[in-house]
């Protein structure tokens, strides 16, 4: 290999890492970020994102490359380079994949040990296996949601410990809305409203079939199972509006069961929930007829939506299972 | 790499020149081992569901269960094991030239196999649960239902080599392909039954 | 179109074929239409039958797209969107991928390259492929009645509410697809061990069959489970058990268990085979050997065991307890390992190569560009905080077509182009073979990869409704949608054209080692003339292939004439 070639292919090389850095951080691929465990996914796309694109252009390049350099000339029916293999090559191409892999590996379960932590931070949790210390939708049986004992073992992150979360919500999904209840005040609410950087919790279960809560913003998404009860951890870290999206299929009008969340500072929510809680007074029954009220909210969903209301009816009777 | 030049292949092709279909080996015995590498994976699937639900649930089977009876079930399993030995002293036999004792083997067994579905019918019958009563109640009918479906089939299989048998000379000591396959599927047959009975019966 | 005409290496090999005039043996059309044991008719079968598939499978997406055009519900309407795309991906899937790749060229090829006689079990074989027609009648069906509208993955509960009728009809469908490619399991495994000709080692195999032997073996192992799951969804379904019900103390998520553990390997039975065909067409329009058989062979194997330890991936939000999802992470990311030393093997394929950029070839070569762009979206979606937040959103949509269209599709068209001259004895056009080419591969682009960011951005899949903020980029992709419906007419017609009146192939335009290449075009009942003969190994290009060829040519000819006077006597 003569020198020139040595530094064309050092050029190639270096070309090559810098388009991959630089697409890696300038994608514009994702939303916004709004919870603290946000910019942590952020980061490992990113890198994952650089190493995807440096083997992309690499096949890419060698797939062009051979189609110029290796084309059949006009007129050579002749045969090409027997060569059938190079153990050292193979072994290479083996390798390097293997330790990306690693590497890929490693860091997700570091990343997936911090978000569960929920607080992070970049934080480096110790990823020594610690699986079982994970907390996030570990599902348990449906009995005993009510008592607080939720497994729940605190995620040591350097400098900070985290205690209990400050604030849990109950979710319920239900054939195209989501309802929200507010157990330390009994609120019942058609949208998720939480207050900025408070560690919260999401108790969630489903009425008829699956669906799944997300908000991107959060990078973060669990499915909501009737029957059963998932979780759902984080703290919010920007002022705003997001939606919540449904992401798994369930009906007709999945697409268009969505609800808002509002992160507001710890005033403004407690000041919506003081009106909410004025508002609903008069009839007594948000606290203890939480089902009734769940279905008056879907029935306002409904027609927000513009959903017929025999099409939902109908739905409901399908759902009364006969078993 | 693959494949020299392999000289003597080169003069058969001179030779064969016509395109004789060349006997080649049965492999139905093979292929009906592959099968049942199949069916053991439906089992399988359904075997693992069953444990699956059974450790989900806080209690298993779920509260008000009614008892079942073992002793019924446990002759049942009993002459279904044994009908494994009853079959498999019919290859021998004919091997050994002996239609006759060909024949006794598998009637015997296929009495077996009936009355296995006999039982599992009074049993059925006689149960207090029903299909729908409860998951444990629901994968009890399934499972064994399905099971008595193959047990069914294995019955037919072996009444189909009785017929035959019955015509001289179908079964010779060199081919009794069908004589092995039903043996081998009733023995199959009979190993699912065991992990059944120990799953819905014992644990 | 007529370059390989003009190759003056193919004089000896033309002459021979056109010294007979009479066209021995070939098959009658109406024998396409009966009960035939021949492996290659019902391969045919298979994929003419496929075909039709996948053209309806297409006409939904089409439509599927269309609504997807602009934000609002508004061409298919809510329900019947559900519908489209249920049927949509479980045509293409059960009556297109499967059933083409393992019935279609399985069937046509395996027994040839093995240089045997027909398959172990002909008429197991031909029940299989009769099992396929009422596969898909079924389905259409049920396209007719209440649709199934709970996806391809028919979760329940809500596959349980959703249309009873049109529910079960999408099970039994899926049953008796499911048996069908069972049994044709059972058959390749046992072929393929078993009667191989003599003298053929397993690694004197074609590489196309140690994937066929992956395949069978994912199928006889995974499929049987999935039967399981459907037959306790049906219970569910009609008798009113509550295996997946809450309300009956069910369980869905062991459904979920249940389905993804067929599903999961079933995308490895879409992919393994094509993984083969390209191992076989690369050499041959490369005029190289494969690079590194032995390690080609043994990953086929390594990503059979590991597809099948894998599938939780897609249950990573399902509630699933965090050391599963821990294994199924690394697990998952493991198989980039294998599928990379494929993928860098083709490259080193090409490298060094004199490259004819047949039709074949230019599919091929997209295989290998477009596969890699949907196998590195898989490994983002392995990592269990990746895939957190793009779980069921377009950016899945764009994994699964890039390694479903982009792979097993450009795959599928890379094996037609090449293998057409066999199966039909006639040339397909090359000219429309490029137009096809670069239609599939620009509007496969279009149509896809605006999908990725949809899905990061926001944008959950199955919707036929959707935020007017993601309005831009789905309507390119409906473009690119468009684009590819279009794609698929050059082929078509070029496909019915040349089957009826183009150019004569000869045995072996493409000049190819591998056995099927050594008998005519097409191939008489019974495969060979003589018994095969193994001469070289079936990549053994840039080494003796000239005089080899030459070689089988004259043997050809002779064979040819012999066979013909033997047929001829009994008339004089
Ligand atoms: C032919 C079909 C096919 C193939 C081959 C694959 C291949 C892979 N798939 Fe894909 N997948 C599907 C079809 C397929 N998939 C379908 C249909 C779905 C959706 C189902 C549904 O929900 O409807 C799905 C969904 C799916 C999910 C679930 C997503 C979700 O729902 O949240 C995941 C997650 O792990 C995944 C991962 C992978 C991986 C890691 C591979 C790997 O096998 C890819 C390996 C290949 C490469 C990596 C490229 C080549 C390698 C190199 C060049 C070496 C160097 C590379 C590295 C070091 C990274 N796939
Ligand atoms: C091999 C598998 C395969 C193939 C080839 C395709 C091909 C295509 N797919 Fe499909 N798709 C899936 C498998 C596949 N898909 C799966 C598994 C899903 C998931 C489903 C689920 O969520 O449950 C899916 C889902 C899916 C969606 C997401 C739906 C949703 O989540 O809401 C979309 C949306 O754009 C889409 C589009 C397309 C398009 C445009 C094509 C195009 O490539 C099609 C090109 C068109 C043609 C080839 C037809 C051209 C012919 C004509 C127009 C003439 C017709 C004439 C007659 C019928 C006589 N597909
Ligand atoms: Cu709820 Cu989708
Ligand atoms: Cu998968």
């Amino acid at each position: 290999m003569s020198a020139l070639s040595n530094i064309i292919l050092v050029g190639i090389g270096i070309l090559l890492t810098v388009t991959s850095l630089w697409y890696g951080q300038n994608h514009h691929l994702l939303p916004a970020s709004a919870a603290n465990s946000a910019p942590l996914f952020d980061s490992l796309f990113n890198s994952t994102l650089t190493i995807a694109t440096g083997i992309f252009l690499i096949v890419q390049g060698v797939l062009i490359y051979t189609a110029i350099r290796y084309r059949k000339r006009r007129g050579d029916w002749g045969d090409g380079d027997p060569n059938h293999g190079n153990v050292l090559l193979e072994i290479v191409w083996t390798a390097i994949p293997a330790v990306i892999i690693l590497w890929l590996g490693l860091s997700s379960l570091d990343v997936y040990q911090a978000i569960n932590g929920g607080v992070g931070m970049g934080g480096h949790t110790h990823s020594g296996m610690a699986a079982s210390e994970m907390t996030m939708a570990m599902e348990e049986p449906d009995h005993g949601a009510a008592d607080s004992g939720y497994a729940y073992t605190p995620v040591v992150v350097p400098g900070k410990e985290v205690g209990k979360p400050e604030l849990v919500v109950q979710v319920q999904g239900m054939q195209y809305a989501w309802v929200f209840t507010y157990p330390e005040s009994g609120l019942v609410a058609g949208e998720l409203h939480l207050p900025l950087n408070k560690r919260v919790r999401l108790e969630m279960t489903a009425l008829d079939v699956n669906h799944a809560f997300w908000v991107p913003q959060f990078r973060l998404k669990q499915d909501v199972i009737p029957g059963r009860e998932t979780y759902l951890e984080f703290v919010p870290s920007q002022l705003g509006e997001y939606p919540i999206i449904c992401a798994e299929l369930c009906g007709p009008y999945h697409g268009v069961m969505a609800g808002q969340l509002f992160v507001e500072t710890p005033e403004a929510f407690e000041r919506w929930q003081q009106e909410q809680i004025l508002a609903t007074r008069p009839d007594d029954s948000t606290l203890a007829l939480a089902p009734q009220s769940e279905s008056a909210f879907a029935r306002a969903q409904q027609q927000r939506l513009g959903i017929p209301a025999d099409i939902h009816q109908a739905l409901q009777q399908g759902s009364q299972f006969s078993g | 790499m693959q494949g020299s030049l392999a000289p003597d292949m080169l003069v058969a092709g001179h030779t064969q020149a016509k395109a004789v279909h060349a006997e080649h080996p049965d492999h139905r015995l093979f292929g009906i081992l592959v099968f049942l590498v199949a069916e053991a994976c439906l089992f399988l699937g359904l075997f693992i569901a069953y444990l699956a639900f059974s450790l989900n649930s806080p209690v298993w089977p779920p509260e008000g269960t009614p008892e079942r009876e073992l002793l019924l079930p446990g002759i049942n399993t009993l002459i279904l094991i044994g009908s494994s030995f009853v079959i498999h002293q019919a290859k021998p036999a004919i091997k050994a030239n002996n239609v006759r004792g060909l024949r006794l083997w598998f009637s015997l067994t296929a009495l077996m196999g009936a009355i296995f579905l006999m039982g599992q019918i009074y049993e059925y019958s006689h149960l207090e649960f029903g299909l729908t009563t409860n998951l444990f109640a629901s994968t009890f009918y399934v499972l064994t239902g399905f099971h008595g479906l193959h047990v069914a089939a294995g019955l037919l299989f072996i009444l189909a080599v009785l017929w035959r048998s019955l015509k001289p000379g179908h079964y010779s000591p060199e081919y009794h392909f069908g004589v092995e396959a039903a043996e081998v599927y009733w023995h199959f047959v009979d190993g699912v039954w065991i992990v059944l009975f120990v799953l819905l019966y014992l644990l | 179109m007529t370059q390989l005409y003009e190759n003056p290496n193919l004089a000896s090999a033309s002459s021979a074929s056109s010294l007979v005039k009479i066209e021995l043996l070939s098959e009658p059309w109406w024998r396409f239409f009966t009960f035939s044991t021949d492996h290659k008719v019902i391969g045919i079968q298979y994929l003419v039958t496929t075909f039709f598939f996948y053209l309806v499978g297409g006409a939904l997406a089409t439509a599927v797209r269309a609504e997807l055009a602009t934000p609002e519900a508004d061409f298919l309407g809510f329900e019947r969107y559900n519908g489209a795309f249920t049927v949509h991906a479980t045509i293409m899937i059960f009556l297109w991928i499967v059933p083409a790749l393992v019935g279609g060229f399985g069937n046509y090829l395996v027994p040839l390259m093995i240089g045997a006689r027909d398959m172990a079990f002909p008429k197991l074989n031909a029940v299989a492929f009769w099992m396929i027609p009422p596969t898909g009648i079924l389905l259409l069906v049920s396209l007719l009645t209440e649709a199934p509208a709970a996806g391809w993955t028919s979760y329940p509960p809500l596959s349980l509410i959703s249309g009873k009728l049109g529910e079960e009809l999408w099970i039994l469908s899926i049953l008796l697809g499911g048996t069908s490619s069972i049994l044709a399991a059972v058959n390749f495994f046992v072929t393929i061990l078993k009667m191989r000709m003599p003298g053929m080692k397993l690694e004197d195999m074609p590489l196309f069959c140690w994937a066929m032997l992956a395949t069978s073996v994912l199928t006889l192992i995974a499929t049987p489970v999935l039967a399981g799951a459907l037959i306790l969804l049906s219970f569910d379904l009609l008798a009113g058990t509550a295996f997946f019900n809450p309300t009956g103390g069910g369980d869905p998520v062991v459904y979920q268990h249940m389905f993804w553990f067929y599903s999961h390997p079933a995308v490895y039975i879409m992919i393994l085979p094509v993984f083969g065909m390209i191992s076989e067409i690369l050499p041959v329009h490369a005029r190289k050997p494969i690079f590194a058989y032995k390690a080609i062979a043994y990953s086929s194997l390594a990503i059979c065991f590991l597809g099948l330890i894998v599938w939780a991936h897609h249950m990573f939000t399902s509630g699933t307890p965090d050391w599963m999802r821990v294994f199924f992470m690394i697990a998952t990311m493991a198989i980039a390992v294998p599928t990379g030393i494929k993928v860098f093997s083709w490259l080193a394929t090409l490298w060094g190569g004199k490259i004819r950029f047949t039709s074949a070839m230019l599919f091929g070569m997209g295989f290998v560009s477009m596969f890699v762009v949907g196998g590195l979206s898989g490994i983002i979606l392995a990592s269990v905080p990746l895939d957190i937040h793009v779980h069921d959103t377009y950016f899945v949509v764009a994994h699964l077509h890039y390694v479903l269209f982009g792979g097993s599709v450009f795959g599928i068209y890379a094996g037609l182009y090449h293998w057409f001259p066999k199966m039909t004895g006639r040339m397909l056009n090359e000219f429309w073979g490029r137009v096809h080419f670069v239609l599939t591969f620009v509007g496969f682009n279009i149509c896809f990869l605006p999908m990725h960011k949809l899905g990061l951005m926001g944008m959950p899949r199955r919707v036929a409704q959707y935020d007017p903020q993601f309005a831009d980029l789905n309507w390119i992709s409906s473009v690119g949608a468009f684009i590819l419906a279009i794609s698929t007419l050059p082929f078509l017609f070029n496909a019915i054209y040349s089957w009826l009146a183009g150019p004569k192939a000869g045995d072996n335009p493409w000049e190819a080692l591998s056995l099927e290449w050594t008998t005519t075009s097409p191939p008489p009942h019974q495969n060979f003339y003589g018994d095969p003969i193994l001469l070289t190994g079936p990549y053994d290009y840039g080494t003796h292939s000239k005089e080899t060829l030459d070689y089988f040519a004259s043997q050809l000819k002779t064979l040819r004439e012999l066979a013909l006077m033997d047929t001829e006597a009994p008339h004089s």
